[in-house]
C-alpha cells in the first residue's frame, strides 16, 4: 500500500472509475483513521497472525495492538477458548500476559500447547461479575502486560466494551474479550470481532480444527462484495500454528449491505 | 450460687465476693445479679486493650488474681506524648468512663506496684514517683500482692497484715512458710525480680499514630489522614532502605473498641500511591462508629528495598495524558489480590502427578517459576472441569472408545477417537478407580475427554464421565 495518502482532488472527476475511486478511499480512511475515532490517532503495531487469508483480510495485514477484539463461540467446546489462547500465546511471546476468569477450570497442559507457558501466563479467578470487568479495566491499565484476556460470565453490553476499548488504547496494551455462549452479536466497540466454531477434522492426527469468521471488523467494509469473511483453520505444531484448511470457505450472504459495518 | 463481682454501691451495702447469692440478698432484696459469663468478660477486657493501643502498643489484658481482670501497658516513653504520666492516666480513665466502665489506673515502676496501687492506693495521686513504690506500698494491705486466698489466710493468721510487715522478715524462713510464691510476689512488686508483660499484639518497630482533635466520621476525612500516616511511614521505611510486605490500620472509636484492617503486597513496597489504592476496598467497609479518635498503621513485616530510579515518563504517555496512572506489573497483581482475595492471582505450574486434576499446582504470581512444562507427548484439554462430569456412554467391551454419548441430554456420536490412556490412582493413595482416557471428536468436531472410571468384568459397573473440553 502507498504510504502517500492520495486525497481525492475536489476538481472534476479524473478518468478512472467509481470503483477505483471508493477503493483509495477506502484505503485512506483506514490509514487516517484506523478506528474512526477521529484525527490524530498514531498507526497502531500490528501483530501478524501467521495465517496468510486471515492477515489479508485484515486491514492492517494483522492484529491491531492496543485495542479491544472479541471473540463468541458455544460455551459447550473448547473452540473459542482454544483461539483465545492462540491469540494470547502470540502475545505472550513479548511479555506477560494475564486472563481472567470466572470459571477456575483453565488447564495449564493444554494452555501451554499455545505458548502459555507458565512463565508467561497469570490467572486471575473471580466471583463477581463486577470485580470480572474491574481486573479487566484495572489490568488494561498495567502497561507491562504484553495482552489481556477475560471471560465474562454473559455479554458485555456496549458501555462496558466502550470503556474497556478507551483504557486499552489509553495504554496500549491489547484487550480480548471472550464470550462463551452469548446470544447474538451484541453492539460493542470492539475493533474486531471473532466468532469460532469447531470443524470436523480431516486428517489423522489429533489437532484442532476451527471454523474461524471474521464477524465484525472496524474500518473494512464487511463482506466486501458479499461476501463473509470465514476459513477453516488446521492447527500444526508446538506451539500451535495454524494455516487455512482448504482454501477460504467464502459463503455469500443472503442481502449484501453495504456501508462500512461496525 | 456465689456472688463473684460487686459494684460500689453492693460493696457498701456490705456485699463481698465469695458469699453466696442468697445472703446477697437477705441483706438487699432488690437486688440486681447478673450471670457471670468469664468468657465474654475475657472477650471485652482483650477488646478494651487492643483501644489502649491509642496510648502504647505494649498492652495486654491480665492481672485477674484477686478483685476482678485489668489491662497491662507498659507505657514507658509515651508518657510525654499526653504531658506526663498523671495526664495520661485522666485521659484514659475519663475515656473509659465515657465508655461505660469504671475504671482506676495507676503508673508505676513495676507491674506489681502499679496492680497494689490502683486497687488499694489513694486514687488522687495515681501516679507513684520513680523508686518511691517501697515507701508507698508499705500502708497498703497484703491483698495487693496478688495473692491466692491460702496465703493470705496464712499471713492473715500470722498477724502480717500489711505490706510493710513483710520487709524485714528473714528471708529464708519467710519463703518456707509461706511459699516461695508470696516472696516471688513481694520481689516483683518492690521492683527486684523482672515481671515482663508479654503484649497482645506483637509491637513493631515501624508504626506510625495519628490522635484526631475530633472524631473522625467522614470517609474522605479517614482516607486522607490514612494517606498523612503512609506518608510518614514511607519516609521511614525509605531512611533504612526497607519495604513494606505486611500493612496494619488499627482504628480506635471512641466507644473504646478497635476496627483493624490488614493488606499484604506481593513484593516489598513503600510507595505511597499504591498502598493507599490496596487500603481503598477495605476502608470503604470500615465502620467508624461515633468516631475514629486514632489511627495507627504499623508495618509488620518488612523486607530490604534497594532505592530505586524512577523512570522518566514517556512521551506518549504524557500525550494520552496518563491520569489514572499506570500499573506496574507487581503493583497490578497486589491490586487485583487485594480486591479478588488473596490467592487468586497466580500461576499454573506442573506438578509431577500423572493424575491430571493433580498435575496443576497454583502458586503466587509474583513467584519466580523455573522453565518447568509439561510434558508434551500427549495431548491434553484447554479446560478441565473442576469436577467429572457423569455421561451415559455406550462403549464396546472391553477398551475400545465410545461410539456415542450423551451429555446435558445432548446426543452426540462419536467420529473420531483416541486412546485409551491409563491412569491409575497414586499407589500410596488408594482414592480412585483407574481411568481409561479417551479423546472424542463429535459428528460436529467439538472434542472431549472422556474417561471411564473402573474396569469391565470388576464387581462395580464402570461409569463414564467428561472431563475436559479440548480446542
Amino acid at each position: 500500500m502507498s504510504s502517500r495518502l492520495d486525497f481525492p482532488s475536489a476538481g472534476p472527476a479524473p478518468a478512472e472509475g467509481r470503483d477505483a475511486v471508493l477503493a483509495r478511499l477506502r484505503r485512506y480512511l483506514v490509514h487516517a483513521d484506523p478506528w474512526g475515532e477521529g484525527a490524530g490517532t498514531e498507526r497502531g503495531r500490528v501483530l501478524p497472525l501467521g495465517i496468510d487469508a486471515v492477515d489479508a483480510a485484515l486491514p492492517w495485514g494483522g492484529l491491531p495492538l492496543g485495542c479491544l477484539h472479541e471473540i463468541a463461540g458455544p460455551a459447550e467446546d473448547g473452540a473459542a477458548t482454544g483461539f483465545g489462547a492462540f491469540l494470547l500465546g502470540r502475545l505472550a511471546e513479548r511479555g506477560t500476559v494475564l486472563w481472567i476468569t470466572a470459571d477456575d477450570d483453565l488447564y495449564g497442559p493444554g494452555l501451554a500447547a499455545f505458548g502459555l507457558a507458565p512463565a508467561r501466563l497469570v490467572v486471575a479467578a473471580t466471583r463477581r461479575p463486577a470485580e470480572t470487568l474491574w481486573a479487566m479495566e484495572t489490568a488494561l491499565r498495567c502497561r507491562d502486560l504484553a495482552g489481556v484476556l477475560v471471560e465474562p460470565r454473559g455479554a458485555l453490553d456496549f458501555v462496558a466494551s466502550r470503556r474497556l476499548q478507551l483504557a486499552a488504547r489509553a495504554s496500549g496494551v491489547t484487550g480480548f474479550v471472550l464470550a462463551r455462549g452469548a446470544a447474538e452479536a451484541a453492539p460493542s466497540a470492539a475493533i474486531t470481532g471473532w466468532q469460532v466454531a469447531a470443524a470436523p477434522s480431516a486428517s489423522p492426527g489429533w489437532r484442532p480444527r476451527w471454523h474461524l469468521t471474521l464477524a465484525r471488523c472496524r474500518g473494512r467494509l464487511q463482506g466486501e462484495a458479499g461476501y463473509v469473511d470465514r476459513w477453516c483453520l488446521d492447527g500444526d505444531g508446538t506451539p500451535y500454528r495454524f494455516a487455512v484448511a482448504a482454501g477460504s470457505a467464502d459463503r455469500p450472504i443472503v442481502a449484501a449491505s453495504a456501508g462500512l459495518a461496525r | 450460687m456465689l456472688v463473684v463481682a460487686v459494684n460500689r454501691a453492693a460493696e457498701d451495702e456490705g456485699l463481698r465476693p465469695g458469699m453466696t447469692l442468697a445472703d446477697g440478698r437477705a441483706l438487699v432484696p432488690d437486688l440486681n445479679a447478673q450471670p457471670f459469663a468469664p468468657a465474654e468478660d475475657a472477650a471485652a477486657l482483650a477488646g478494651l486493650a487492643d483501644w489502649c493501643v491509642r496510648y502504647s502498643p505494649w498492652a495486654a489484658p491480665g492481672g485477674a488474681e484477686g478483685s476482678g481482670g485489668g489491662v497491662w501497658l507498659d507505657i514507658t516513653g509515651c508518657a510525654h506524648l499526653w504531658g506526663g504520666e498523671a495526664a495520661l492516666i485522666a485521659d484514659l480513665v475519663e475515656r473509659v468512663a465515657r465508655a461505660g466502665y469504671a475504671a482506676r489506673a495507676a503508673v508505676a515502676d513495676t507491674p506489681g506496684a502499679a496492680w497494689a496501687w490502683a486497687r488499694f492506693g489513694d486514687p488522687a495521686a495515681p501516679a507513684l514517683p520513680p523508686g518511691a513504690q517501697r515507701d508507698r506500698l508499705a500502708p497498703l494491705p497484703v491483698a495487693g500482692l496478688r495473692l491466692d486466698a491460702a496465703s493470705q489466710a496464712t499471713l492473715d493468721g500470722l498477724g502480717l497484715r500489711r505490706i510493710g510487715d513483710l520487709y524485714d522478715l528473714p528471708r529464708a524462713a519467710f519463703g518456707a512458710r509461706l511459699g516461695a510464691h508470696t516472696v516471688r510476689r513481694l520481689d516483683q512488686a518492690l521492683g527486684l525480680v523482672a515481671e515482663p508483660i508479654a503484649p497482645r499484639r506483637p509491637v513493631v518497630p515501624y508504626r506510625v499514630v495519628h490522635h484526631a482533635a475530633e472524631p473522625l466520621v467522614e470517609p474522605a476525612g479517614i482516607a486522607a489522614r490514612l494517606r498523612e500516616l503512609l506518608d510518614g511511614l514511607a519516609a521511614r521505611l525509605l531512611a533504612e532502605r526497607l519495604g513494606v510486605r505486611r500493612l496494619r490500620l488499627v482504628a480506635c472509636r471512641s466507644d473504646a473498641s478497635v476496627a483493624e484492617l490488614v493488606v499484604g503486597t506481593h513484593a516489598a513496597s513503600r510507595d505511597p500511591a499504591h498502598l493507599f489504592r490496596l487500603f481503598a476496598e477495605p476502608l470503604a467497609g470500615l465502620d467508624a462508629g461515633f468516631g475514629i479518635e486514632t489511627l495507627t498503621l504499623a508495618a509488620e513485616a518488612v523486607e530490604p528495598l534497594a532505592p530505586a530510579q524512577r523512570l522518566l515518563p514517556q512521551s506518549g504517555a504524557a500525550r494520552t495524558g496518563d491520569a489514572q496512572g499506570a500499573l506496574e506489573l507487581g503493583q497490578l497483581f497486589d491490586t487485583l489480590e487485594a480486591r479478588l482475595g488473596p490467592g487468586r492471582v497466580r500461576r499454573l505450574v506442573p506438578h509431577a502427578s500423572h493424575i491430571p486434576e493433580r498435575a496443576v499446582r497454583r502458586v503466587a504470581a509474583a513467584e519466580a517459576t523455573e522453565d518447568a512444562t509439561w510434558p508434551a507427548d500427549r495431548p491434553r484439554p484447554v479446560r478441565l472441569l473442576i469436577h467429572p462430569e457423569p455421561i451415559e456412554a455406550v462403549a464396546p467391551v472391553p477398551d475400545d472408545p465410545p461410539v456415542q454419548f450423551r451429555r446435558h441430554r445432548a446426543a452426540h456420536r462419536v467420529a473420531r477417537a483416541r486412546g485409551p490412556e491409563r491412569i491409575a490412582a497414586e499407589w500410596w493413595r488408594d482414592d480412585m478407580a483407574t481411568r481409561d482416557y479417551y479423546g472424542v471428536e463429535d459428528a460436529r468436531g467439538r472434542r472431549f475427554w472422556l474417561f471411564r472410571a473402573g474396569l469391565y468384568g470388576g464387581d462395580e459397573t464402570p461409569r463414564w464421565f467428561v472431563h475436559g473440553l479440548f480446542a
